[in-house]
C-alpha cells in the first residue's frame, strides 16, 4: 500500500515535470524594471506611481498576459536620490533581462540615470516633471544629442508652466514671484518660467529657492511680498507644497498661489490642510473626471480608470498616478505590438500616435518624446478637500 | 512692506527655527555629557514624536495636550530601551563603537517608523489654531509660535532648574564631569546614563511635536531638523548647554536672514560658512572650553 502511494507520487511528479518544464521554459515572464522613489522625499510620488503601474500590469496578466507570457515588474527603489538611482539601474540591469523601464519618479535621479540608459539601449519612460531629461544634450557642447532611449509620461513643464501663465494673463496678473525648491524639478521651472511668462506678458520680479526639506518658507516670501507682486508660483512636489500655502496664509498674502502640476494629489490636503483652500494648479484629468465635459473624449477613459484605481488600492488616486498609469500602458502596447525586443519596443513607443491616455492624448515623434500638448492640461483649485476644475 | 517689517519677519523666523535648532542640541548634549557619544538617534527621537503626536491626535482623535504628554513619555521610553538594551550591552564600550552603534539604532528604528506609518508626509493641526497674528513692527506668526518660544522656553528653564538644584541633576552632572569619580561616591553611574537617554527622547519628541503643525511630520523629518541640532550643538561648543541654545538661536537667524536679506539659494552655505568660520577660529565653539570642563 504504502509502496503503491510512493509510486503514485513518484509518477505524478515526474509527470508534473514533464509538463511543467516546457511550459514554464515558453511561459516564461517578460520582465520591465519599475524603477521608483520608493523611500525618502517623494515617496509619496513614487509609491503611487508604482501602484499605478501594477495595476496596469495585473491588468494585462489577467487577460493571460502578452502572447501568453506573463508581464513582470522588476522593482528597486532609487530612495528620492540620484546616486542611489544609478546603483538601483545598474543592479537590475545586471542581475535581470528587462526589455524596457519604467521611471524613475524625480528629475534628479532621471538626470543621473539618462546617459547610462543611452548607453545600454534600452528604452526608458520616466515620470519625471522636468523637461531637462528630454531636451538637455547628452554631449556638452552637441545640441543634436537629445536622448534617444528616454520618454516622459507628464506633460512637459513648459506646457504646465505655460497653462499657469495662460490663465493667470487671462485673470489680470501682471507681476509674479517664483518660489523653487532647490534641485532639479524647481530649477527646470526657474528656466520654464523665465520663457513663457513674457509670452503672455507676466514679469517675473522676484525668483526665490528653498530647500526641499526645508520647514518654513516665509523669509522667501516675505521677500516676494515685499516686490508687490499680484501671483505667486510655487515649484516642488513634497512637503513644502504643503508648508508654502500655510506661510502664505501666515503673512497674510493676498496674491494668490499657484503650484506645479504635480500638487493636484490627496497628500496636497494632509500636508497643507485648511490653508491648501484655494491654491490652483495644472493637473491631469484624473482628479475632476466626472466634472468633465460629456463629450471629451478622455472622461470615460479616466473615470473608468479612477474606478478601478480606487477599488485595488482603496484610496483617490492623485494627478501623478495617471503619468505612471500611461509610462506603463504605452509600454506595455509596444510591447504587445512587437514582442520583448529592446531596440522595436523603443521604435514603437517612438510611433505612438493618437493614443488616449489619461494624462492626455499622446502623440510621440522623434522629435517629441512626451507627446502631450498644452490643451492636455486642465487647471484646477483645491476646493473643500477636493478639486474643482477651473474653466 | 518696508524693510524693518521684513527685518523683523525674518528675525522671528530665525528664532522660531532657531529654538527648535536649540532643543535639539540640548538633546545631543545630555547625551555627550553623560556617555561622550554622539547620538545619532537623536534625529529619530524628533520624527518619532511628531509621528507618535500625529496618530494619536488625528486619526485616533487623542486631546493635543494629552497626546502631547503621551508621545513625549513614549519617546522618552523608546530612549531609555536603546541605553537599557543595545547601548549597555555592547561588548566595546569605545566610543567610535557606541557612535556607529547610534547609527544603527538610528537606521532600525527609521525603518520600523517607515513600515508602521508609510511614507507620506502628514499634517497635525496648530495647538491653538492656525489663525494668523500680526505683531507690532510688522512680523506675522501663527500661534504655533508662540508654543514653540514658551515651550522652548519653559523646558530650558526646567532643564536648569534640574541640573542646578535638585540631587538627582547634580549627580547627573557629576557623571559628567567624572565618571570613575562619581561612581567612587556613590553615584548609580548606570541610572545616570539611563536618564540622560530618556531625557534627550523626551526633548527629541518634543522638538518633533511644536515644530509638527509648521512643517508637517514624516517618518523622516528628523534627519534634516537632527543634523541642524547637532551643527547648532557644535557652533555653541558640544556639551555647553548655554551654547546649544546660542548655537541654535545663531544658525535660526543666519538661515532666515540670510534667506531674506542675502539670497535664498544660498540660505545654508551661509549658515554652514558662518558655522565654518567659527570653528575655524575657535575649534571648541562660541562658548566650549575645551575637554576638561563639561556642561
Amino acid at each position: 500500500m504504502k509502496k503503491k502511494l510512493l509510486m503514485t507520487v513518484v509518477a505524478a511528479l515526474a509527470a508534473s515535470l514533464m509538463i511543467g518544464m516546457p511550459f514554464s521554459y515558453c511561459a516564461a515572464p517578460i520582465k520591465i524594471a519599475g524603477i521608483f522613489a520608493l523611500t525618502g522625499r517623494a515617496a509619496h510620488i513614487g509609491t503611487s506611481q508604482r501602484d499605478a503601474v501594477l495595476l496596469a500590469i495585473d491588468d494585462v496578466n489577467a487577460q493571460g498576459g502578452i502572447n501568453g507570457r506573463k508581464l513582470e515588474m522588476v522593482m528597486s527603489d532609487t530612495e528620492s536620490n540620484p546616486t542611489k538611482a544609478v546603483i538601483a539601474l545598474k543592479k537590475v540591469l545586471e542581475s535581470e533581462d528587462v526589455v524596457a523601464i519604467i521611471g524613475p519618479t524625480l528629475t534628479g535621479t532621471a538626470m543621473a540615470m539618462r546617459g547610462f540608459i543611452e548607453k545600454e539601449q534600452i528604452p526608458t519612460f520616466m515620470h519625471s516633471g522636468g523637461d531637462v531629461i528630454l531636451t538637455a544634450p547628452l554631449k556638452k557642447g552637441d545640441p543634436s544629442s537629445t536622448p534617444k532611449w528616454t520618454f516622459k509620461s507628464p506633460y512637459k513643464a513648459a506646457d504646465a508652466m505655460g497653462k499657469i501663465c495662460e490663465y493667470m494673463s487671462k485673470h489680470g496678473i501682471k507681476k509674479i514671484g517664483f518660489l523653487y525648491s532647490n534641485e532639479g524639478f524647481g530649477k527646470d521651472g526657474v528656466r520654464n518660467v523665465m520663457v513663457q511668462a513674457p509670452k503672455y506678458g507676466i514679469e517675473v520680479v522676484a525668483q526665490e529657492a528653498f530647500q526641499p526639506k526645508d520647514v518654513d518658507m516665509t523669509a522667501q516670501l516675505t521677500r516676494i511680498n515685499a516686490k508687490g507682486v499680484d501671483g505667486i508660483i510655487a515649484w516642488t512636489v513634497g512637503p513644502a507644497m504643503g508648508i508654502i500655502p500655510k506661510n502664505v496664509k501666515q503673512l497674510g498674502i493676498k496674491a494668490p498661489l499657484f503650484e506645479c502640476h504635480g500638487a493636484g494629489d490627496p497628500i496636497f490636503w494632509k500636508v497643507a490642510g485648511e490653508a491648501g483652500e484655494g491654491v490652483m494648479m495644472p493637473s491631469t484629468k484624473i482628479v475632476v473626471g466626472d466634472q468633465l465635459a460629456d463629450n471629451d473624449i478622455q472622461k470615460q477613459i479616466v473615470l473608468d480608470y479612477v474606478k478601478a484605481y480606487k477599488a485595488k488600492f482603496k484610496r483617490e488616486p492623485g494627478t501623478m498616478v495617471a503619468y505612471g498609469a500611461d509610462a506603463a500602458l504605452i509600454v506595455i502596447e509596444a510591447i504587445k505590438k512587437v514582442g520583448p525586443d529592446r531596440a522595436k519596443i523603443r521604435a514603437a513607443i517612438e510611433n505612438t500616435k493618437g493614443y488616449v491616455g489619461i494624462s492626455g492624448i499622446y502623440n510621440i515623434s522623434p522629435e517629441d518624446h512626451n507627446g502631450l500638448a498644452m490643451k492636455d492640461i486642465v487647471m484646477i483649485k483645491a476646493t473643500k478637500g477636493g478639486w474643482k476644475l477651473l474653466k | 512692506m518696508d524693510i524693518s517689517q521684513q527685518i523683523a519677519q525674518y528675525i522671528i523666523t530665525g528664532l522660531t527655527i532657531g529654538a527648535i535648532y536649540a532643543l535639539v542640541a540640548i538633546g545631543f548634549n545630555i547625551i555627550h555629557n553623560a556617555t561622550g557619544i554622539v547620538n545619532f538617534a537623536q534625529c529619530e527621537f524628533i520624527s518619532l514624536g511628531g509621528m507618535f503626536m500625529y496618530t494619536l491626535v488625528v486619526p485616533l482623535k487623542v486631546k493635543l495636550f494629552i497626546a502631547f504628554f503621551i508621545s513625549m513619555f513614549a519617546v522618552a521610553l523608546i530612549g531609555a530601551l536603546i541605553e537599557r538594551g543595545p547601548i549597555r550591552h555592547a561588548r566595546s564600550k569605545e566610543i567610535i563603537i557606541l557612535i556607529f552603534l547610534t547609527i544603527g539604532i538610528s537606521e532600525v528604528l527609521r525603518g520600523t517608523a517607515q513600515e508602521v506609518w508609510g511614507t507620506d508626509n502628514v499634517g497635525v493641526p496648530g495647538f491653538s489654531g492656525e489663525s494668523p497674528i500680526h505683531l507690532p513692527g510688522g512680523a506675522a506668526i501663527v500661534p504655533q509660535h508662540i508654543w514653540i518660544f514658551a515651550i522652548t522656553v519653559l523646558i530650558v528653564l526646567m532643564l536648569h532648574y534640574f541640573f542646578k538644584r535638585t540631587l538627582m541633576g547634580k549627580a547627573m552632572r557629576a557623571t559628567a564631569v567624572n565618571r570613575q569619580a562619581a561612581m567612587l561616591v556613590g553615584i548609580p553611574v548606570n541610572r545616570m546614563v539611563l536618564l540622560s537617554f530618556a531625557f534627550s527622547g523626551g526633548l527629541g519628541a518634543v522638538a518633533g511635536m511644536i515644530i509638527a503643525p509648521i512643517s508637517t511630520t514624516s517618518y523622516d523629518t528628523g534627519i534634516m531638523l537632527g543634523l541642524k541640532g547637532f551643527a547648532a550643538a557644535i557652533l555653541g561648543g558640544y556639551g555647553n548647554f548655554a551654547g546649544a541654545i546660542l548655537g541654535g538661536t545663531i544658525l535660526g537667524l543666519m538661515e532666515s536672514l540670510g534667506a531674506g536679506l542675502i539670497s535664498s539659494q544660498y540660505k545654508d552655505a551661509i549658515a554652514f560658512f558662518v558655522l565654518l568660520l567659527v570653528l575655524f577660529l575657535k575649534p571648541e565653539g562660541i562658548l566650549g572650553y575645551g575637554e576638561s570642563e563639561k556642561v
